[in-house]
């Protein structure tokens, strides 16, 4: 065969690009024992090329014929902007994997590299390229060029791409309507997808589907210009498309007789052509290639170049002619290769997720909200409900997943819009417009969907919705919330176990526990920012922000949560931002376990850590009986007290075998602070005292004059009065007036 | 996966095989390298083979053949080996050999000297012992030395194997089969048998890896004619898949005395039978190794290699698609390396590894920094 360069011999001194010379001094320095120089030459353009021997390290036993020697040559361009290209020279080279496609089928230009030319730059060098040379050939002889666990190369090279459903590809459907993106002039990316927009090009094409033998890979075939290279292509594949084409005319004449539609063959044809393919001769199917070939004229145009029919005034009419006269290299075709489009277990496998798709319902789909879900999205995971009762407006758009398209629009029903948007397909999200606390019409439909998920994920920063979920909603999926800090610097993610012994309430109050205990969380309810105002109403206000933080804080939190799943246990941690090294920490607090008792219709919930703490101070005090303020917060509307701490004796206490006179020294102030500390949820709640050993954990008159007491204040608020008493063998006791 | 290595070591034998289970079996040892000598190529064989025992932590070969008693296949071995016979030879870094391969000339030649009367005392002290030791011999050739030592030929018989027979202990399973071609007796007549070159082994190897079969033959120095014996009796018996090549260690360094009577003008014109061996039984993409200096242009020295020879060789690598490769023109003629062959499950291939950058500076001690 002949050469496609057009060259003059020169001699190696006279060399002029700077990497075909340093090629050259290498290979004649010798110091490669398996590479030889041959010849230099000059090309059009400036370009130099240089001839060299390589021996090969080859099995006797080879996948392709490599040779122990091969006579190889390397193209360089004058000004290094292109990859050196590299031709094995040698007439009868076979045709092998990841070999480059050309318009010229010798010599057979090897594909070296899976990077970009400007990153091979930084390591190139005369050895590097030439054993980078030598292994590739000495791999593709052993087949091993070719990783087990690569994909296979595509059947057919130099194709367009275009994106179709999965459920697209190989389907049977008579039409396909593809939306092109307009990339330049005269240059779509087509996609089988929802429209977007007015202005994209929309063309219905009339489909024919058919299906190839196996081929193995590895051989790629050029791009076919018409139907008569095309026609011999497929012919390989055992596929006759010409017969298979006329069939379907046939049938689509008929068809459009009968719907007397006559604008159906003026459409253009897309032929699916399907193939599958082997990784070598012989083996299973591992995967399938999928090709549209579309025409560029009509159905009808292409009926008549097939010389089986013939225009007659505006319709068809069939020829009968022995010879039949066909234009099959009129019919001009390009060719796509077919990407299915984005499922949610192709999302799941982009991020190295293992496919989950568990029924969540997700309350409030504000900034954390919003980029969650929209993590969750993007990587496969779930069945999602959406419910949220707001519309999206212009500041909201500063750290939502939303766009301006969707501006005014509910947030739910616009969130599950732009869900589709990444995953078309087996990804339905269902968006309930609604207040979660005062539904209107969507009640049912809310107490269906939390009656039959798997988890309830409470993104609406509400201490309202967190308890309204907690207790107030019948489902026995377990529930799992996320908020950040008014600073926007910490996100708490809580998740109750899966038997829900642990609830999200009781889990909220041993976090603030936390918070106002540890100095170093000292600032976590402060308000750093500005209030920003961005409406007329009273409650139109906003806190400053930053949006990198949602962003880090929704990546933690859908992590989170997918994590959370794979466990039963329930879950405190708070993720802290540190500004000064830009990291996050994060801090797993222990949940203990939660008590609750029934008193008077009200519901005490209290924690074993509570407990723990109270016992230990009564322990150390005896014989002395000792107590102080009990620390939590009271919820009159569910008849809920959670007891969460106890504060240090008062100083000016008395404590007796017989009796304890808490006192106050500082003690105003210490109540204070833990409000402040705990953004206003806990406070005092009323008194513990101990009794001694072998001594009833029943109240005295004391005792009860201390609960009058305690009322007497507590009821100015509309509280009730609460003591509690601890005695020996873990007994405690409460009396509650009201 | 088994490995083949042959030595640079000039017109000097030198094989050293790796096989699968980790066993080494050393092929004739000459070290004839001159340390002063800046214009010696060869390699330094006893420094190279005591580095690799120590890459593998061991201070002996599992087997170490003599195929015959020639100067340049046993040379420097006095200094090399451990011998079990005399305290003189022994410790002080010396190789041990845990068995000793040896033909029957090697028990029953008299008036040897030097070296080879060395390895001859002690293949007798072993064959005496009766351990460490194996014969390549028809056993009734040993049976007057055997007597003459008040041994019996039934005591010894398990360490003797004739020709046409497998050496016990390798097979199959093991990876590799070694069957002995030579020493052998040629029948006369009905009552006489000819000792057909009973210093010599050939031996013809069979290495297993997956479904794939890899062959070797070994042949030291024999020349043409006892070669075409070989041949004959081969078929004879019916053992032609014995004679099968994918590999071939050709005869005595590339000498035309294996191949033909005359060495011809440009290409040795070869026996008809020893033709018929490598044109018929070499497989295809055979690789033809010479073990010998790199092939002369010209006719002024008469010892081998041949260029007439080797262009016959090099006729018949081109006609299998096959590689012909001389030990002292490998990699580089100023700078000759060992060429190693591996067998694995698509059969042998030439390494072709360019030595030297990182992997070499960090597997050596650095040089002292002052």
């Amino acid at each position: 065969m002949k050469e496609p360069f057009q060259k003059t011999e020169i001699q190696p001194e006279n060399a002029k690009v700077a990497k075909a010379i340093s090629l050259i001094e290498y290979l004649l320095s010798s110091s490669n024992p398996f590479a030889r120089f041959l010849k230099c030459y000059q090309l059009p353009d400036k370009m130099e090329a240089v001839d060299f021997e390589l021996d090969i390290e080859v099995n006797q036993l080879r996948v392709f014929d490599i040779q122990p020697k091969e006579h190889m040559r390397v193209v360089f361009d004058s000004i290094d902007v292109h990859q050196p290209e590299v031709f094995a020279m040698r007439q009868n080279f076979p045709r092998v994997p990841h070999t480059n496609l050309r318009i010229f089928k010798y010599p057979i230009s090897l594909c070296l590299y899976d990077q970009d030319y400007s990153e091979i730059k930084l390591f190139w060098s005369p050895p590097v390229f030439i054993e980078r040379i030598r292994w590739w050939l000495a791999k593709t002889a052993s087949g091993e060029l070719h990783g087990q666990d690569q994909p296979l190369e595509p059947l057919i090279g130099n194709s367009s791409l275009c994106a179709l459903p999965a459920s697209l590809l190989g389907a049977e459907s008579e039409e396909i309507t593809l939306i092109g993106n307009k990339i330049r002039e005269n240059n779509y990316f087509y996609a089988a997808r929802p429209p977007i927009s007015d202005d994209e090009e929309r063309i219905t094409f009339l489909h024919l589907s058919v299906q190839g033998k196996p081929q193995t890979h590895g051989v790629i075939a050029h791009s076919p210009l018409n139907l008569k290279e095309l026609a011999e292509l497929l012919i390989v594949c055992e596929i006759d498309i010409v017969q298979q084409l006329e069939q379907k005319i046939e049938r689509w004449i008929d068809s459009e007789k009968r719907n007397k539609n006559a604008e159906f063959l003026n459409r253009k044809l897309a032929i699916q052509v399907i193939l599958p393919k082997m990784r070598k001769d012989g083996a299973q199917v591992e995967n399938i290639d999928y090709f549209f070939f579309v025409t560029l004229i009509s159905v009808k145009e292409i009926a008549c170049k097939l010389g089986r029919w013939q225009m007659l005034g505006a319709e068809l009419a069939t020829i009968v002619d022995e010879n039949i006269d066909r234009d099959l290299e009129g019919v001009q075709i390009a060719t796509f290769s077919l990407l299915p489009l984005l499922t949610p277990k192709g999302a799941a496998h982009q991020s190295g997720d293992n496919f989950q798709s568990p029924k969540l319902v997700l309350i409030g789909s504000g900034a954390l909200g919003s980029q969650l879900f929209m993590n969750c999205v993007k990587s496969g995971f779930g069945e999602w409900t959406i419910i949220d009762k707001d519309q999206l407006f212009p500041h909201n758009l500063a750290r939502h997943a939303l766009d301006i398209r969707y501006l005014g629009l509910y947030k739910a029903s616009a969130l599950a819009a732009q869900a589709k948007h990444v995953l078309w397909e087996d990804f339905e999200p269902t968006a309930i417009n609604a207040d979660i606390h005062n539904p209107k019409g969507e009640d049912k439909e809310i107490k269906d969907r939390l009656g039959a998920c798997d988890v309830v994920v409470d993104c609406s920063a509400s201490q309202s919705v967190l308890k309204h979920l907690a207790v107030n909603t019948s489902s026995s999926a377990r529930r799992i919330s996320c908020f950040l800090n008014p600073s926007g610097e910490h996100l708490v993610f809580l998740a109750e176990d899966h038997t829900r012994k642990n609830r999200l309430d009781s889990l909220e109050m041993q976090y603030l526990r936390v918070v106002t205990n540890d100095p170093y969380l000292n600032q976590h309810f402060k308000v750093s920012g500005d209030r920003i105002r961005y409406g007329n109403g009273c409650s139109d206000v906003n806190f400053q922000i930053s949006t990198e933080l949602v962003s880090i804080f929704s990546g933690l939190a859908s992590k989170a949560l997918k994590q959370q799943l794979m466990r039963d246990s329930a879950t405190i941690n708070l993720f802290m931002y540190n500004d000064t090294n830009l990291s996050v920490e994060s801090r797993n607090i222990p949940v203990a376990e939660t008590i609750i008792q029934n008193i008077n219709g009200w519901e005490i919930i209290l924690d074993q850590h509570f407990l723990d703490k109270v016992f230990k101070s009564r322990f150390q005090q005896l014989p002395n009986e000792t107590g102080g303020v009990l620390i939590g917060a009271i919820d009159l509307q569910r008849k809920q007290i959670f007891i969460v701490d106890t504060l240090e004796t008062p100083s000016d206490s008395k404590q007796y075998p017989t009796c304890f006179i808490r006192g106050s020294n500082g003690l105003k102030d210490e109540v204070m602070q833990v409000k402040k500390l705990s953004g206003g949820t806990l406070s005092y709640i009323g008194e513990w005292h101990s009794h001694p050993n072998n001594v009833d954990v029943t109240p005295s008159a004391d005792d009860q004059k201390v609960l009058d007491w305690i009322y007497e204040s507590m009821h100015t608020e509309g509280l009730p009065g609460l003591i509690m008493i601890a005695g020996d063998n873990e007994k405690i006791h409460f009396k509650l007036k009201e | 996966m088994a490995q083949l290595t042959f030595f640079p070591s000039g017109d000097a034998g030198g094989t050293l095989i790796d096989l699968d289970d980790g066993k080494q079996i050393l092929f004739d040892f000459a070290d004839f390298f001159k340390p002063d000598d800046i214009n010696d190529k060869r390699i330094n064989l006893s420094e190279y083979l005591t580095e690799e025992l120590k890459n593998k932590n061991r201070g002996y070969f599992d087997y170490v053949a003599f195929t015959h008693l020639d100067d340049d296949h046993i040379h420097g071995s006095s200094t090399f080996f451990e011998f079990e016979h005399s305290s003189t030879y022994q410790g002080d870094g010396r190789i041990k050999i845990k068995e000793l391969w040896v033909p029957a000339a090697a028990i029953i030649e008299k008036g040897l000297t030097e070296e080879s009367r060395l390895i001859r005392q002690e293949a007798r002290h072993r064959l005496k012992q009766g351990s460490g030791i194996r014969v390549f011999s028809r056993p009734n050739l040993l049976e007057d030395w055997l007597r003459e030592n008040e041994l019996s030929l039934e005591d010894r018989k398990g360490l003797i194997t004739d020709a046409g027979q497998l050496i016990p202990g390798f097979n199959q399973k093991n990876g590799v089969e070694i069957f002995v071609h030579s020493p052998f007796a040629k029948r006369i007549d009905e009552n006489n048998v000819e000792e057909r070159n009973r210093d010599s082994l050939v031996l013809h190897f069979s290495f297993f890896c997956d479904s794939s079969v890899t062959r070797f033959l070994l042949t030291s120095d024999i020349t043409y004619d006892v070669l075409a014996d070989i041949i004959r009796i081969t078929k004879e018996r019916g053992r032609e898949e014995r004679l099968t090549l994918d590999i071939l260690d050709v005869p005595h360094h590339c000498s035309y005395t294996a191949l033909s009577k005359e060495k011809g003008d440009s290409v040795t014109e070869t026996d008809p039978d020893v033709n018929w061996l490598y044109r018929e039984k070499g497989e295809e993409k055979i690789i033809i190794v010479s073990s010998s200096r790199p092939i002369p242009t010209n006719d002024d020295d008469p010892q081998p290699p041949h260029r007439q020879a080797a262009s016959y060789y090099k006729d018949v690598a081109k006609q299998k698609n096959g590689e012909f490769v001389v030990t002292m023109e490998h990699q580089k003629i100023s700078k000759p390396e060992p060429l190693v062959i591996e067998i694995s499950s698509s059969k042998a291939k030439i390494r072709k590894q360019v030595a030297g950058g990182i992997v070499s500076i960090i597997s050596s001690p650095a040089p002292r920094a002052g």
